[in-house]
């Protein structure tokens, strides 16, 4: 049985025919670890304490990092 | 630092880099002869540690004999002047193969030189050829499937960690001076851990990627490996800096950073100086010979001034997680065109992790991108207003065998691989600097570390502690018995 089947989606098959959209081919097991790499990066998204807000935007990360020397400094 | 004029040079390969610099520098020490010595060692030793995928001995000879002329003309010279490195097989010098680590870029000759490469040439540094790697540097373990498996020089059994392995077997084994290596989960850090060695992550954006081999652009930094951390303090001083080739390169001033090692050697080198350990996951689940060494380095620093207290840290099994979505989901994008026409050519392990990105939705990945900034200002709001650096293991567990860790494909594969990098990859997904600095030995003879991690760019503190910690141990460069 593959991953995901106990819900009566057979999550492997859909994410097989997925990737085989793109023109790549996908064995059976190899779906298997794509769905368990898919429930964990959602599980892990999940469990932060905050969801990134509405307005947080990509680039913010840039500007922290070029200022994150300073900040914290001032113990 | 001995006085190099004061050498005698029976075995030049032992000096440090800074000591060959010297001796070049000096006249006490002709580059060509230096080369020599090097080139004779990797035809020794190559066989048995398989670092290497290309030595270009003539070139080098022929630019050693130009470095000895200048020395000879009274010319300026850089700060690398004459010393032999070699390099990662994935950054890029026009008219050469590049490799990659893998069978589909077998024969790619790039038409332009990485920026990395132009500094160390423009510095003076002698490239004696092109070092083995993991298949497109996915994989920390240091195996190849299409090149061979790098062997540890502390004992050829275990691995080297990768990806940049042969850049740890190298410069343990004393064949080079410094080598360059990438770091997306723990490249660099991994093996320098693995081979006993300093190895910095710098701040993504410190140096330019500009020619080197692409696997995830929000993650990819390119670091140094060397057998000391005033060593590996030279080497990214000479690469780091903005490159307008690069649009994601930092315009941040980059530090002397050697000139914050003067005083690294006193005993209160460290006053002021407050270090963090972090309150859960980077210790969870450590082994506890890995543990006791971890907590006598900590003893070190202590005992050179600094200050060690508990600090808060967030959620960074999720970081880690999040990590692994941004660099699997644009490691696929980059491979789509390969995965498609020659899916064959992939050894197992790298095809199968690059498929894992490829069946992510891109909300999510976008997801895990936007999570970014939250997380960067959590550990800079909660953690490092308690401390100036964080203390953690490199590898948690001691270095295993290569037979322990090859798994190739398999269903167990996700597991032993997120084990390896538990403790690297997250810094990663922050952007933060990370330094290796050797702490000694675990009962099966191989080397352990300490792993540093700063604010960005704060790379001058870690190379200042780690210089610290290594005068305040009593420790150079040590170097493993492969005579």
């Amino acid at each position: 049985m593959s991953v995901g089947e106990g819900d009566g989606v057979d999550r492997a098959a859909a994410l097989r025919a997925l990737v085989a959209d793109t023109g790549v081919s996908v064995s059976p097991a190899e779906a298997d670890a794509m769905v368990q790499s898919l429930a964990r990066f959602q599980a892990a998204l999940a469990s932060l304490l905050h969801q990134p807000s509405f307005d947080e935007t990509i680039e913010r990360f840039f500007r922290l990092l070029e200022t994150g020397a300073a900040k914290g400094a001032s113990r | 630092m001995n006085d190099p004029s004061a050498l005698t040079v029976n075995d030049p390969t032992a000096l440090t880099l800074r000591e060959a610099a010297a001796a070049i520098a000096q006249g006490a020490l002709r580059a060509e002869a230096l080369v020599d010595a090097c080139l004779d060692r990797i035809e020794r030793l190559q066989p048995k540690l398989n670092c290497f995928i290309r030595v270009t001995a003539d070139a080098a000879r022929e630019r050693a004999r130009e470095a000895d002329r200048a020395v000879k003309a009274g010319r300026k010279l850089g700060p690398l002047h004459g010393v032999p490195l070699a390099h990662k097989d994935m950054f890029y010098r026009a008219g050469e193969v590049c490799s990659c680590g893998s069978k589909i870029r077998a024969a790619f000759v790039p038409d332009h030189t990485a920026t990395v490469l132009a500094r160390f040439d423009a510095a003076g540094a002698v490239d004696l050829g092109r070092l083995n790697l993991a298949e497109f540097a996915l994989g920390p373990t240091g195996h190849n499937d299409h090149f061979g498996r790098c062997k540890n020089p502390w004992n050829p059994e275990h691995i080297t960690g990768g990806s940049s392995s042969g850049s740890g077997a190298a410069v343990a084994a004393g064949l080079v001076f410094g080598a360059l290596g990438s770091d997306t989960g723990g490249s660099v850090r991994l093996p320098a851990a693995a081979c006993g060695l300093a190895g910095i992550k710098p701040t993504l954006g410190r140096v330019s990627r500009y020619g080197a081999m692409p696997l995830s652009h929000s993650c990819d930094c390119i670091g140094v490996l060397a057998r000391n951390v005033g060593d590996c303090a030279r080497l990214l001083a000479v690469i780091a800096g903005p490159d307008e080739r690069d649009g994601m390169s930092s315009r941040n001033p980059v530090e002397d950073y050697e000139r914050g090692l003067e005083d690294a050697g006193s005993a209160g080198a460290l006053a002021g100086v407050t270090i963090g350990v972090p309150s859960r996951y980077y210790y969870d689940g450590i082994d506890a010979e890995v543990a006791e060494l971890l907590a006598a380095s900590r003893g070190v620093l202590e005992k050179r001034g600094a200050k060690i207290v508990d600090v808060p840290i967030g959620d960074h099994a999720a970081v880690n997680d999040l990590a692994g979505t941004m660099v699997m989901a644009e490691g696929a994008a980059v491979h789509l065109p390969w995965l498609r026409e020659c899916p064959q050519d992939y050894s197992p392990q790298v095809r199968a992790r690059l498929l894992a990105g490829a069946g992510l939705p891109a909300t999510l990945y976008l997801q895990a991108l936007q999570a970014r900034s939250q997380l960067l200002d959590e550990i800079l709001r909660d953690t490092f207003t308690k401390c100036d650096v964080l203390h953690i293991p490199v590898l948690k567990q001691p270095v295993p065998t290569g037979a322990e860790t090859d798994v190739r494909g398999s269903a167990a594969m996700a597991a032993v691989l997120a084990q390896i990098v538990a403790a690297t990859r997250p810094i990663n997904y922050l952007g933060l600097p990370g330094l290796s600095v050797p702490i000694g030995f675990t009962r099966n003879g191989l080397p352990q570390a300490m792993q540093l991690v700063g604010r960005p760019f704060q790379e001058g503190l870690l190379f200042r502690i780690g210089a610290a910690y290594e005068a305040g141990a009593g420790r150079r460069s040590e170097r493993p018995p492969l005579n």
